[in-house]
C-alpha cells in the first residue's frame, strides 16, 4: 500500500465532516469508566493476582455469563469485549470502560449503560469487586494501582517520563471519566457547538464535581481529576483561546493537534514509537518511510484530551464518572445544551464576556471549589441552575417520550436534585464524609 | 441430532437407564430453576400481543440483535428458543419468554442468574411497554386476551389435550426447580418425599388470587386450573406418592398415559387414541419407538414431581422476583440433606392418599390456612421453612459476603412467620384493603 499523495489540513477537516448527518438522524452516546476496588477495603483491583478475586476473572465470568464475546487481545490482555452495539474496553490500569452504542433518545441509551451498570455490579458481587461510580480511585495511590503493559501505553507513559509530568500518570491511573458523544449536521453547526461546549464546560465539570476522595482521605479539590488534567500538559489538556472564539473554525482545532507531539503510529497491528516529531511535521516529511495517513490522524487525535474533542462526532469529556443513578444526567444535559437553539442561546448568553485567561483561572477554580467558583461574580452554582433549567425545557421540547409519555428531561431529576441543594456529588460526600462516612458508605452510596 | 439417538425396538430397561443416567456424585449435584411469567402493557395493565409495536416479538429481537443471544430454534421463521451462555429463553404458547437458568452447584449462582433475566428482560421490554409480572396469572385478563402461537407443536398439543390444556398453558404460570440425585434409592427417596410435600408448598408459595380484576376465590389460581385438569397427566398417583416408589413404578405408570405426538426429521406426527406402551410394542405406521420419543412422552405429564435425567418439582405458583430463588431454595433444603427427608416422612407419616388429594385441592382455595388431620398447613409451612433453613446453614455454600443459601428464605419467611399468609391471600386481602381493588398496585408489588 503506498501513500503517494500527502494528507492536507483539508483533509483532516474533510474527515471530520464525514460523521455530520441530518437533524432528524442525530444521536447522543456516552462512555464510562469507573474505578474498581476491592468491596471490603475500597484498594484498586489489579487485573491479574494470585486469587481469583481480579479483572481476568471477571472478564471471564462477563464472557461466560452475560455473552460478552472477545474481540481482541493485545499483549495477552482482553482489550475488546462486545455484545451486539455496545463495547467494554480495558483502560490503562486494567478496568473496564463501558462504550454505549449511539442512540437516537436517551431512554434507549439509559436502558442499554442501566443493564450493562447492572450486570457488572451483579458479576462483581460474585468476586467481592466493586464497580464504583467515582472520578478517582478512593484509596490507592498510582504506584498501587495495576499497570496493562500493552505496547502503544509503554510509549505513552515513555513519552510523558520525559516530558516530567507525574499528574499525567495520576489522571491516566486512577481518574475515571464519562464521555458524551453528539454529532453535527455540517461544518457551521459542528463549530458552533464546538465552542459553546468549549466555554460552558467548566459549569458542567462543577456540577459533577465527584473526585474529592482520594488516598482514603477527604482531600481540598471537588475534582482532582480535572485538576491533575489541567496539570498534566499544556497543549494536551488545556483548550487554547481559539476553542473558546465565537470565530472558532474547524481548521483552528487541527492546527492545534498539528504542533502536539505524536507518540505512535500503528501498521500491520503493530505500534511504532515516533519520537520528537510533531504531526505537522510527520505530515511533510513522513517518519521512516512512513507517510501519514487519516488513521495516523485518529490515532493522535486520542492522545490529546481536551475537554471537547472532534472526531467524526464531538467528545465532551470534562465530566467525572459518578454513581449509576446520575450518569444519565450528563447525557442529558449535553443533549439539551447541544440539540436545540435556545441550548445554543443559554451557553452563549451565560459565558457572554468572558474571556479566556478568565475562563482559564475558572477551570481552575472549578476544580477546586466546584459550584463555589466564581466568574465575573457569578458562582458555577448559579449557571448550573441556569443551564439545567434550559436542558431540561430543550428536552421537552424535542419531545421523545418512552411507553409512558415521559419525555427525556426525566434523566436530568437526579442531578437538579443535588444541584438544587447547591451541591456536587463531591460536596455531598464531602458533608456526609465530615459527619461520618467513611469508605463503605461511600462505595455504597456510588456502587453500580 | 435426533437421528444419532435413534434407537429401534427400545425396552423399558432403556427409560429407565434414561432416568438412571442423571446419577451424579454427591458433591456434583446441582440445582437449577425455570421460570413463566405473565406479562402486561405499561399502558394499561392488558396482554400484550406477540407482533406488534408492543410485542414480545420486539422484545425477543432486541435480545438477539443487541444483547447477544443467539437462535437455537425457530418456529415459522421467528426465533423461538435463545440461548446465552448455558441460560436458555423460550417462547411459550402465547408467546411469554420463559427462562431456564442453567444449573448451579450454589444458589448464589442461581440467584445471579434470574436476577440479570430479571433486569436486563425489564429495561428491554420497557422500550416497548410491556412490563413483566411474578404472578402466577394475568391479574386482568381472560384466557381469549392471550395469544396463541400457531406453531406445529402447539396446534397439536392443543388438539390432542383439549381446552383445558390450552387454558392451563395459555393462563398459568409456574416456577419450576431442577435437581439431581446420587443413586437409584436416592432418586426415589427424594421423588416420592416431595411429591408428598409439594402441596405444602403449593400452599405457601400461592400467587395467584386476583383475575379477571376482582378475588377469584383461591389462593392459586393456577393450582385450581392444575388439578382441575385431566387426571392422569396432572394428579399425581397413588405410585408416586407411596413409599415403595421405585423408577420403575413411574416408568409403568408412564407407558399408560396416551400418547401426543412424535417427532421425524422436525415434522410432528400425531399419534391418537395410543398409549406409549402399545406405540413401544408395535410401533406406529411404520414408526418404531426411540428414547427421544419417550423424552416427548414424559413431557406430556404435567404431575407436580416429575422425573427425566433429574427430578423437576413443578407446583409453586411464579412469584415476584424477589421472592423466587426461596423456591430453590426450600427444595434444596429439604432434598440435599438427609435430615430433610427424614422431616418430610415424620411430617406426612399418616398421610393417606385421599388425605393427600383433599390437601392439594384444599391448598389451592385456603393456601396456608388449609387444614390436613386437624392441623394448620401455615404450621406444617413454619416447620418445613424452619427445617429448609437450617439445612441451607449446614450446607454451608457462602457467597463473597460470607452469606450462606438460607439467606434466599428470608423473604418468604416473612410471609409465613410475620404474615402468616401465603403472597395470594395477602394480594387478597390488600386487594380488598388498603389497594382498593387497585391492579396497578398489584402489578407494582409483582413487578420485574
Amino acid at each position: 500500500m503506498s501513500h503517494t499523495k500527502k494528507l492536507s489540513i483539508e483533509d483532516l477537516t474533510n474527515w471530520h465532516l464525514t460523521g455530520t448527518r441530518p437533524h432528524a438522524r442525530l444521536v447522543t452516546g456516552i462512555e464510562v469508566e469507573q474505578p474498581l476496588v476491592f468491596s471490603e477495603s475500597g484498594r484498586a483491583v489489579p487485573f491479574y493476582s494470585d486469587d481469583e478475586r481480579n479483572i481476568d476473572t471477571l472478564i471471564k465470568l462477563l464472557i461466560k455469563r452475560c455473552g460478552w464475546k472477545l474481540e481482541k487481545r493485545d499483549a495477552g490482555y482482553p482489550v475488546l469485549l462486545s455484545r451486539g452495539e455496545t463495547l467494554l474496553t480495558l483502560e490503562v490500569w486494567g478496568g473496564l470502560e463501558i462504550v454505549g452504542k449511539p442512540h437516537r433518545n436517551l431512554h434507549d441509551l439509559t436502558a442499554e449503560y442501566a443493564i450493562v451498570a447492572h450486570e457488572l455490579g451483579t458479576v462483581g458481587r460474585l468476586l467481592g469487586i466493586t464497580f464504583a461510580g467515582l472520578g478517582i480511585q478512593p484509596i490507592s495511590t498510582t504506584d498501587q494501582t495495576y499497570h496493562v503493559d500493552r505496547p502503544r501505553w509503554l510509549l505513552m507513559i515513555d513519552h510523558f517520563k520525559h516530558a516530567g509530568s507525574s499528574t499525567f500518570t495520576d489522571w491516566n491511573r486512577r481518574c475515571a471519566a464519562i464521555q458524551v458523544n453528539i454529532d453535527s449536521t455540517g461544518k457551521k453547526n459542528l463549530e458552533k457547538k464546538f465552542y459553546l461546549l468549549n466555554r460552558i464546560a467548566p459549569v458542567i465539570a462543577a456540577m459533577f464535581a465527584n473526585s474529592n476522595v482520594q488516598h482514603g482521605k477527604l482531600s481540598s479539590h471537588a475534582s482532582n481529576r480535572y485538576r491533575y488534567m489541567q496539570a498534566a500538559e499544556e497543549a494536551r489538556f488545556n483548550p487554547p483561546a481559539s476553542f473558546i472564539s465565537p470565530d472558532f473554525r474547524l481548521e483552528d482545532h487541527a492546527e492545534h493537534a498539528l504542533d502536539i507531539p505524536m507518540i505512535f503510529i500503528e501498521r500491520r497491528g503493530k505500534s511504532i514509537p515516533v519520537k520528537n516529531k510533531t504531526f505537522r511535521e510527520y505530515m511533510k516529511g513522513g517518519y521512516h518511510g512512513h507517510t501519514a495517513r487519516i488513521a495516523d490522524w485518529e490515532k493522535h487525535l486520542g492522545f490529546v484530551w481536551q475537554d471537547v474533542r472532534i472526531k467524526q462526532w464531538i467528545e465532551f469529556r470534562p465530566i467525572d464518572t459518578v454513581p449509576p443513578g446520575l450518569a444519565p444526567a450528563a447525557a442529558a444535559v449535553i443533549k439539551g445544551l447541544a440539540y436545540d437553539h435556545r441550548g445554543w442561546d443559554c451557553m452563549e448568553q451565560l459565558t457572554t464576556g468572558w474571556h479566556y485567561r478568565e475562563w482559564r483561572q475558572f477551570r481552575l477554580d472549578v476544580a477546586k471549589k466546584g459550584l463555589a467558583a466564581e466568574i465575573h461574580g457569578v458562582t458555577a452554582g448559579a449557571l448550573a441552575k441556569q443551564v439545567l433549567k434550559s436542558a431540561a425545557a430543550n428536552l421537552a421540547r424535542l419531545d421523545h417520550k418512552n411507553p409512558l409519555g415521559q419525555d427525556e428531561s426525566i434523566y436530568l431529576e437526579p442531578i437538579e436534585q443535588l444541584i438544587a441543594k447547591d451541591h456536587t456529588p463531591a460536596s455531598f460526600i464531602a458533608e456526609r464524609w465530615r459527619a461520618g462516612w467513611r469508605m463503605p458508605e461511600l462505595l455504597k452510596w456510588s456502587s453500580y | 441430532m435426533q437421528n444419532t439417538e435413534h434407537i429401534e425396538n427400545i425396552s423399558n430397561d432403556d427409560l429407565i437407564r434414561y432416568h438412571l443416567s442423571g446419577i451424579r456424585p454427591r458433591r456434583e449435584l446441582k440445582v437449577g430453576i425455570e421460570v413463566e411469567k405473565p406479562a402486561a402493557l405499561l399502558s394499561d395493565g392488558s396482554v400484550p400481543q406477540f407482533r406488534g409495536k408492543h410485542g414480545y416479538q420486539q422484545v425477543i429481537d432486541y435480545f438477539v440483535e443487541q444483547m447477544g443471544w443467539r437462535v437455537i430454534k425457530k418456529v415459522n421463521g421467528h426465533p423461538y428458543m435463545l440461548q446465552r451462555g448455558d441460560t436458555v429463553l423460550s417462547l411459550e404458547v402465547s408467546g411469554l419468554i420463559e427462562f431456564a437458568g442453567s444449573p448451579h452447584s450454589n444458589l448464589h449462582d442461581v440467584a445471579l442468574e434470574l436476577d440479570l433475566h430479571r433486569h436486563e428482560l425489564r429495561e428491554v421490554s420497557h422500550k416497548y411497554g410491556i412490563r413483566w409480572l411474578g404472578l402466577a396469572v394475568h391479574p386482568l385478563s381472560h384466557q381469549r386476551d392471550h395469544d396463541f402461537i400457531k406453531s406445529e407443536r402447539y396446534t397439536m398439543m392443543q388438539e390432542v389435550q383439549g381446552n383445558k390444556w390450552s387454558e392451563w398453558s395459555q393462563v398459568t404460570n409456574s416456577i419450576q426447580v431442577n435437581f439431581d440425585y446420587s443413586s437409584k434409592k436416592n432418586l426415589e427417596q427424594k421423588f416420592h418425599l416431595l411429591t408428598r410435600i409439594a402441596p405444602i408448598l403449593t400452599a405457601m408459595f400461592a400467587n395467584s388470587a386476583i383475575t379477571l380484576g376482582k378475588p377469584n376465590g383461591y389462593a392459586s389460581l393456577r393450582g385450581k386450573i392444575t388439578t382441575e385438569s385431566d387426571g392422569a397427566r396432572y394428579t399425581p398417583p397413588p405410585e408416586f406418592f407411596y413409599r415403595n416408589f421405585t423408577v420403575e413404578r413411574f416408568v409403568e405408570y408412564v407407558l399408560d398415559l396416551p400418547m401426543v405426538f412424535i417427532m421425524r426429521d422436525e415434522k410432528h406426527i400425531a399419534v391418537p387414541q395410543r398409549t406409549f406402551r402399545q406405540f413401544l410394542k408395535k410401533g406406529y405406521r411404520g414408526h418404531g419407538a426411540t428414547l427421544e420419543d419417550y423424552k416427548t412422552h414424559i413431557s406430556f405429564l404435567y404431575a407436580d414431581v416429575r422425573l427425566k435425567h433429574y427430578i423437576e418439582y413443578r407446583s409453586a405458583d411464579s412469584l415476584p422476583p424477589a421472592l423466587t430463588p426461596a423456591v430453590p431454595a426450600v427444595v434444596k433444603g429439604l432434598m440435599y440433606d438427609s435430615s430433610g427427608w427424614k422431616f418430610i416422612d415424620e411430617l406426612t407419616k399418616y398421610w393417606t392418599y385421599e388425605d393427600y388429594l383433599q390437601l392439594r385441592k384444599d391448598t389451592v382455595k385456603h393456601g396456608l390456612q388449609a387444614e390436613i388431620r386437624g392441623t394448620k398447613v401455615l404450621q406444617l409451612a413454619k416447620d418445613v421453612v424452619n427445617q429448609a433453613s437450617e439445612n441451607l446453614r449446614c450446607i454451608a455454600r457462602h457467597d463473597a459476603e460470607g452469606r450462606d443459601e438460607s439467606i434466599y428464605l428470608d423473604p418468604l419467611k416473612e410471609f409465613v412467620f410475620i404474615h402468616e399468609k401465603s403472597p395470594g391471600e395477602w394480594t387478597h386481602d390488600r386487594w380488598r384493603g388498603e389497594w382498593h381493588g387497585s391492579a396497578a398496585k398489584l402489578i407494582d408489588w409483582a413487578e420485574y
